[in-house]
């Protein structure tokens, strides 16, 4: 290694002010120092440059995000609205439940936890085994990016476990009880009410949480999924509030600044009377029973009552029945079956999302439209033999002799019916049904009602064609096939031209029969008016809807749209909203007609008429129409397979209510959808007496 | 000493010095906060540190800096030796070996070695006057700085590597090199660099780094590469800075310093710090002080009795600058993440002895300039 002597004195290396001859070195030193300042200003702007258009010129979108760095917002949820009849009987509500929780926020370090976790597994796995220290942990490690939420480790606690914990809470740091609300569905005196028609809440689905985009659903909120609950969804939720924490990078709470309270959900104020429900809840139930003992098939049914001067519904049933309960939390493999997958499946309102055919509770129609049109009157008489006279000869259910209007309608009669009908003509019986709102949806502010049938030329015009064209196609393709089939067969070219021969004669068949199809099944045909005017055919209606026009008939015209809520409460009782009853159309049907037509249904409730056994005790005068209409379904028994269907309105004199009513497979109106009429007619009107023994009314005529 | 150059002493930038330490005292009281086991533990220790850097600066300027040119291959030798010990008796922090434990203390030799080559290689290419016009005279300097660079490579620590690398052009520039040489070595480096980065992942080319010093290298480019380590500390330390705003959120109420989002606040992102605690204002004023330092120091360097004390100069202004450059350019995402701390700011007693060290140097040669005749 090289030692350099180094001078110690100033004069070492060169003093470049001591050396002229060293003036030009210096000159070129300095200009190297003026490049350093050049330097240094360019580094020095750039970072300031940067650093401006970091905070000036992206600054906000740094600033929202160093918020949201650290402001995480922890929803409390809101108090759903009650749903209450209408007088104030609560139907749906929220009741508080507790749930323990394990927060972030007062457990410092693993060691603590893990203690905490080892007794709080303690505590509850006593009535639950499920819950051990290390279920606990999983749940906390599901929750690993959302550490400022506190960690649901049980909900539903029982009131000892709830003890224990507040006992032990100086135990248990981090461990929060909290109430929160779970939707809860009480029953009134027993009876599980109105299922289908309050419907329920369940858990958000994907689905949904992106439809809802702008109503800001959380992951796990409760929406309402079926019925009321469905439908008022946005009055009943009320707003969810927040609580503002500051988080560090961990997402573990640091503190908490803000809260906003939560705003609880609005108040379903109903029609529906919960005295008048449970009556018909009770007595379709009865029925069913009854009805059972005959033939098991009789499963389901339902009920609709409604205001005739406002539209209101005051009861709506439909079995198999619906608790609401039953979908809160999980629903298990038997409930569920229950309600989707067995026969029949009993999560259908069978009010308003079934059709059925109407029977002879549609003849109050045919005789308007007879009436009506001028070529009847109520007086004149008809000669019922047992079988129309023109063809096909529908036969009538009995031999009646002479019959009018009320002698008809009393004892049911398809001759006389038919005869209403033929003259009256089918445009002028749809004319008429579609006043009274049948085969349209009724408008009634509750998901998936269904529309029904009215069968008319129009109707038959659509279907006639393409029932027609379909067979065409269906049997052009069939020989299509098999000609190819017969082709490949074939081994010589003269078998061949054979069958390409045969093969157009068939073709022309198969058109002539086309055309000849187009001539006919477009083209309403005569017995179909005649089935019609006795309620069978096509013919499909809800029980709302028959309910709606038995309504319309009772006040003379004038057809409301049905309603379930009467007002929208706030939480301070305060009335938010009122629903008026909304008038959809008045019938084109003259006061005169429909005066005659409700003389002619008092007839049925008179003696020989097919009610006669249902009101004969009452202190006033019922209305009203048995029905017996064929189901329809494969492999049904046609002797005593048909639904009992039944409409009815009271008092006659002065209409306060109509009903109707349907019980699948109850074979007669009377007796099965007739004694639900009955049961919540007496509810309504005061006239149960309180150990009423059996629901059947003594004196019984068959229909 | 001769009391009387104390006259010459350069007030405005022992005033920025100050000023700069007071500023880092200050910042790293709100920083510090929630990393110590007190508020203060950081703050206390490094005014310590200080007090020692100045105390050691102060009598530095009892000297002759000439005095130091005797020793240098001593000095050099030395350093070479202090570099290897951490192989020997080294600290593995995060799969590094920077640190020594003297008693209570670590220190980090790599951060005294960028002085003592500065120190040394001033007193080299003082020698060399003149004769720095081929390629084959430039040789040895360069191989000079290669010994020590490649001991500090071997921590490995990249950061110190390329301070060193800066020092060497700096000063190689200062003292008459031919620029045309040095211009295109440096241009033909960079070249390299980039392009056997973008071989590397173009196709796979194998280079002598850590997989995680290549990716801190070119991250800053796109923090979402790597959005859980480097990546993460760039997105934050630019929260931090973009959500300070003119006046910042005020001292102790950077969130995303206080709430720790933002990883080694107190040390090389205490720009960050300043940045979202005290604002554009904050910044300027930091940076402001940087400037004066840098240009009184150039000035010293124009007045230095002779080249040995410009080189010295320059040298040290190199470092800082280059320090300056890469620490704040990694904090606001335009320089890699090279784990270069800010000079006299970020928390360290390794770096603030070495620095006031310079500062040091710095008045030796300014309170021995050259007499100026005009």
């Amino acid at each position: 290694m090289k030692f350099a002597p180094s001078p110690l004195n100033d004069d070492y290396g060169h003093d470049l002010s001591a050396d002229p001859v060293v003036t030009n070195k210096r000159k070129e030193f300095e200009h190297t120092l003026r490049i350093f300042i050049l330097i240094a200003i360019t580094v020095f702007s750039l970072l300031l440059l940067r650093v401006f258009y970091l905070q000036f010129i992206a600054g906000a979108e740094y600033q929202a995000t160093s918020e949201e760095n650290r402001v995480k917002l922890l929803p409390i949820p809101a108090m759903r609205g009650d749903i209450v009849d209408q007088n104030g009987v609560v139907m749906a509500t929220s009741v508080p439940v507790y749930s323990v929780y394990l927060t972030h926020l007062d457990i410092k370090d693993k060691n603590t936890q893990n203690e905490v976790i080892e007794k709080l597994a303690q505590i509850l796995g006593a009535n639950d085994p499920k819950i051990t220290p290390d279920y606990i942990r999983g749940q906390i490690k599901t929750m690993q990016t959302r550490m400022y939420e506190p960690v649901l480790i049980k909900t539903k606690l029982t009131e000892s476990e709830v003890a224990l914990i507040e006992e032990r809470r100086a135990e248990l740091p981090g461990i929060v009880v909290e109430k929160g609300p779970l939707r809860y569905y009480p029953p009134y005196e027993g009876t599980q009410m109105a299922g289908h028609l309050l419907g329920y809440v369940r858990e958000i689905s994907a689905d949904e949480l992106k439809r809802n985009n702008d109503e800001n659903y959380r992951l796990g909120e409760m929406i309402g999924k079926f019925g009321l609950e469905k439908a008022y969804e946005k009055y009943l939720r009320g707003q969810d509030g927040y609580q503002q924490v500051e988080v560090n990078y961990l997402n573990r709470p640091i503190q908490q600044f803000y809260s906003q309270v939560p705003e609880p959900g609005n108040r379903l104020v109903m029609t529906i009377d919960v005295k008048v429900q449970k009556a018909m809840e009770d007595a379709m139930d009865e029925v069913l029973k009854r009805v059972q003992a005959e033939n098991p098939k009789a499963q389901a049914g339902s009920g609709v009552l409604i205001n005739v001067r406002t539209g209101a519904i005051l009861a709506m049933v439909s079995r198999p029945g619906l608790n609401p309960n039953d979908f809160i939390g999980k629903l298990d493999q038997t409930t569920a079956d229950y309600y989707f997958r067995s026969s029949p499946p009993a999560h259908i309102n069978r009010a308003i999302q079934a059709t059925y055919p109407p029977g002879s509770t549609f003849k109050p129609i045919t005789a308007m439209a007879a009436l009506d049109s001028g070529r009847l009157t109520p007086d004149e008489y008809m000669t019922c033999t047992g079988a129309y006279w023109e063809k096909p000869y529908i036969r009538c259910w009995s031999v009646h002799g002479p019959v009018n209007l009320n002698s008809a309608m009393a004892g049911s009669c398809n001759v006389y019916m038919q005869e209403a009908g033929r003259r009256a003509g089918i445009d002028n019986i749809s004319r008429v049904a579609r006043d009274f709102g049948l085969g349209q949806e009724t408008g009634v502010l509750l998901p998936g009602e269904e529309q029904g049938l009215l069968p008319g030329k129009d109707w038959k015009r659509a279907w006639g064609s393409s029932y027609a064209s379909n067979r065409y196609k269906a049997r052009l393709l069939e020989l299509q096939k098999r000609t190819e089939e017969q082709l490949q067969a074939a081994a010589t070219e003269e078998e061949k031209q054979k069958i390409r021969k045969k093969d157009a004669q068939l073709r022309r068949v198969i058109e002539q029969d086309y055309n000849n199809d187009m001539t006919y099944w477009p083209y309403w045909q005569a017995f179909e008016t005649y089935n019609t005017s006795i309620g069978q055919g096509r013919n499909q209606f809800t029980v709302l809807q028959l309910a709606n026009y038995m309504a319309t008939l009772a006040n003379g015209g004038n057809r409301y749209q049905p309603y379930l809520v009467d007002r929208i409460e706030s939480q301070d009782q305060k009335v938010i909203q009122k629903f008026a009853p909304t008038l959809i159309n008045k019938v084109s049907v003259s006061p005169e007609t429909m005066a005659a037509v409700r003389r002619s249904m008092l007839a049925v409730t008179e003696p020989r008429g097919t009610a006669h056994f249902l009101f004969s005790d009452f202190p006033f005068k019922v209305a009203a129409k048995t029905g017996t209409a064929e189901t329809g379904q494969v492999g049904d028994d046609k002797e005593r397979d048909y639904q009992g269907v039944f409409v009815a309105f009271a008092p006659y004199d002065n209409p306060e209510v109509a009903f109707a009513g349907i019980v699948e497979y109850g074979r007669h109106g009377g007796t099965s959808a007739g004694l639900v009429a009955r049961s919540v007619f007496e509810q309504y009107f005061g006239l149960k007496s309180s150990n009423h023994a059996s629901i059947m009314p003594a004196g019984r005529v068959e229909e | 000493m001769d009391l009387k150059r104390i006259k010459n002493i350069d007030v405005t930038l022992l005033v920025s010095v100050f000023l700069l330490l007071t500023f880092s005292l200050i910042i790293l009281s709100s920083a510090s906060s929630n990393v110590g086991r007190e508020p203060l533990d950081f703050v206390r220790k490094q005014a310590t540190w200080m007090l020692i850097g100045i105390t050691l600066a102060g009598s530095f300027l009892f000297v002759q800096y000439q005095t130091m040119a005797r020793f240098s291959w001593y000095i050099y030798a030395a350093n070479l030796l202090l570099l290897m010990t951490v192989f020997f008796i080294g600290i593995n922090v995060n799969g590094a070996v920077r640190w020594v434990n003297i008693g209570a203390f670590q220190f980090q030799p790599s951060e005294f070695s960028k002085l003592i080559m500065i120190v040394t290689f001033a007193d080299f290419l003082a020698r060399r006057q003149g004769q720095l016009n081929t390629l084959k005279e430039l040789l040895p300097c360069f191989a000079y700085v290669a010994v020590p660079m490649l001991l500090i490579l071997k921590q490995p620590d990249l950061g110190t590597s390329l301070v060193l690398i800066a020092i060497m052009i700096g000063m190689m520039y200062a003292a008459g090199a031919n620029k045309r040489i040095l211009t295109s070595l440096i241009t033909g480096g960079l070249v390299v660099i980039v392009f056997s980065l973008y071989a590397h992942f173009q196709w796979g080319l194998p280079l002598p780094l850590q997989e995680y010093q290549i990716n801190r290298l070119i991250i800053f480019i796109n923090p979402d590469l790597d959005p859980v380590r480097t990546g993460y500390h760039i997105r934050q330390s630019l929260i931090a800075i973009g959500s300070g705003g003119l006046f910042g959120k005020g001292l102790f109420n950077g969130t995303q310093a206080q709430l720790n989002f933002l990883p080694e606040h107190h040390t090389d992102f205490i720009f960050s710090v300043v940045g979202e605690e005290l604002g554009f204002a904050g910044v300027f004023g930091l940076l402001l002080l940087f400037f004066i330092l840098i240009v009184r120091g150039l000035r010293i360097a124009r007045d230095a009795r002779d080249i040995y004390g410009s080189l010295l100069v320059i040298g040290i202004l190199s470092m800082f600058l280059f320090h300056i450059m890469i620490n704040v350019g990694m904090t606001i995402g335009i320089m890699p993440v090279t784990g270069i701390p800010l000079p006299f700011v970020s928390y360290g007693g390794s770096a603030m002895i070495t620095n006031m060290a310079c500062i040091g140097i710095l008045l030796n040669v300014n309170l021995r300039r050259r007499t100026i005749l005009f």
